[in-house]
């Protein structure tokens, strides 16, 4: 149940995307999170893209690994769309779609999804085997729908509704999708490329003026590498305490809330108490070793900023000043 | 004598990671109710608050709102991760939050049975918890959410807050009563690990 478990997000390459500072990674992916929103009609949008894709190209990353980020807020951003189109009611509309809906299809489809549930609920049938039914009866139903009303133009028995979509409504949610999609691989691109402990590294030395107001930047930093050093482990540890109630005859793969909470009750307990006992004994060996929170401490790795790096700066002041001056 | 700000920071990181973990593996950090999902990443924010005190609680919370941050801008699943690229909406409540467990914990010092005490903590913390977050939300998105705060009646935007109540009040009542029944035996199981193996050399192996 594990396996599928990703959290490192790193994959092994090498192009000037991988050789550049993180620092200038990190600040540039946050700036292009404000710098997008400056972006107000097409032409601003277009020039993101360009810039977006191009970068994107030319970090030598698979293409697939973004589908793969983006894809699971594929359904979060129909649903943006689809609200802008119902909410937004601004500019020249479009020609009414009327959307008609057949009394004998929706009863149908009631009378399948009551038994559904009905059946489920009674645990006759296993809940893949009716996610799958509803999906294909819910298909079907649709498309009985639209030939029923639509090619033989069945008007009996039919709810009739009138949809008019705006202009701007379809435009501004495209742009909406659009500013998701680009922000999203932008920021999985310095998560591909970056490895966690240069990241910390970077937030550290990025996050370093703040220092001077008395917030304690370093031990924020030295607390992020830890627990990058820790969630594989503990996550290894979960996966043997779960074979361990598994083994004691806990079943985690089906149950209603009362099992549920009785499952996550025997996974956490031993999580924290590991944790707890593990975190003794660190304390003890930072201690021990003689680590005063608040000094000035030195790292193995030195960061350097290089040419490449105020050049890929630059560049993002060119996307800023042409996004200023288009908008 | 142990020096505080070390043991502090470890446990920091150890509940950073436990809160990471919960919120990557799905069926520890969320359970299923039909429509919605109960979210109980918050439930390490409560332990914290509970074992450790004020200080502790408010660090964590602030940890959970910055992991929550990030996941709304790296992976977002639902509606609600677009609101929470705000750090405002994803941090600050947060931080509250583990502030007000504390306090409700020790306003319930006439309690004097401990089981009793963490339970009606936990289940008034969590419910404190959405009443915070959902109202910086609508103070801060107060334009856009204008239309169903103030929404007519027999008026499509009804329909629509109605149904919005309901999945809120649903999945807050699920995150209620799952940290009810799930926070008391992890802290009475913390205390008797912890009471077993002396105060002196805690936990040791």
């Amino acid at each position: 149940m594990l396996n599928n478990i990703k959290l490192g997000q790193y994959l092994h390459g090498n192009s000037w995307y991988y050789r550049l500072d993180p620092r200038a990674k990190l600040i540039m992916s946050v700036l292009f999170i404000v710098t997008i929103f400056l972006a107000t009609n097409w032409v601003t949008y277009l020039g993101a893209t360009i810039f977006t894709l191009a970068i994107v190209l030319t970090s030598r990353v698979s293409l697939k690994f973004f589908f793969r980020s983006i894809k699971p807020i594929f359904f979060l951003m129909l649903l943006t769309f689809f609200m802008n189109l119902f909410f937004n009611k601004t500019g020249k509309s479009f020609s009414p779609i009327y959307i008609k809906i057949n009394q004998i299809m929706a009863g149908t489809f009631a009378i399948i999804l009551a038994l559904l549930i009905i059946l489920r609920l009674s645990k006759v049938i296993k809940k893949h085997i009716s996610g799958k039914i509803f999906k294909f009866s819910t298909l079907l139903i649709i498309i009985m729908n639209l030939v029923l009303v639509y090619l033989f133009s069945f008007e009996q028995y039919t709810w009739s509704f009138k949809w008019i979509v705006y202009k701007n409504a379809v435009i501004n949610g495209g742009f909406i999708v659009l500013r998701l999609v680009l922000i999203i691989s932008f920021s999985s691109l310095l998560t591909f490329t970056t490895k966690p402990t240069d990241l910390t590294l970077a937030i550290e030395k990025v996050l370093g003026p703040l220092k001077l107001i008395k917030l304690p930047v370093s031990e924020l930093a030295l607390m992020i590498s830890i627990s990058l050093r820790f969630i594989p482990t503990l996550l290894e540890e979960t996966q043997k305490i779960l074979k361990a109630q598994t083994s004691r005859g806990a079943d985690f793969t089906e149950g209603n809330l009362k099992d549920k909470v009785v499952q996550i009750i025997s996974l956490l307990i031993p999580m924290f108490i590991i944790s707890f006992r593990r975190a003794e004994d660190l304390a003890n060996a930072m201690e021990a070793r003689g680590y005063i929170p608040g000094k000035k401490r030195t790292s193995l790795k030195e960061l350097k900023w290089q040419y490449r790096d105020s050049l890929y700066s630059f560049s993002f002041v060119v996307l800023t000043l042409f996004l200023i001056y288009y908008r | 004598m142990r020096n505080q700000k070390i043991s502090d920071l470890v446990y920091l990181a150890l509940f950073l990671t436990i809160i990471v973990v919960m919120s990557q593996v799905p069926w520890l950090g969320f359970i299923p109710l039909g429509f919605t999902t109960a979210t109980i990443i918050h439930i390490p924010v409560i332990i914290a608050a509970i074992y450790f005190g004020k200080k502790m609680g408010v660090y964590t919370g602030f940890i959970f709102g910055g992991v929550s941050l990030l996941t709304a801008y790296l992976r977002p699943t639902n509606v609600f991760d677009l609101f929470f690229q705000n750090p405002i909406i994803s941090i600050l409540p947060r931080i509250a939050f583990g502030f007000v467990t504390v306090i409700i914990y020790n306003s319930l010092k006439f309690i004097n049975f401990e089981y009793l005490r963490t339970s009606i903590t936990a289940f008034l913390s969590t419910i404190m918890h959405t009443v915070l977050v959902i109202g910086t939300l609508i103070l801060i998105y107060y334009n856009e959410t204008k239309t169903f705060v103030n929404a007519d009646k027999q008026t499509e935007e009804f329909t629509i807050t109605f149904a919005l109540i309901g999945l809120v009040v649903l999945s807050a009542l699920g995150e209620a009563i799952a940290s009810t029944l799930i926070v008391p035996p992890i802290i009475s199981a913390i205390r008797a690990a912890n009471k077993k193996e002396g105060n002196k050399d805690l936990f040791k192996d």
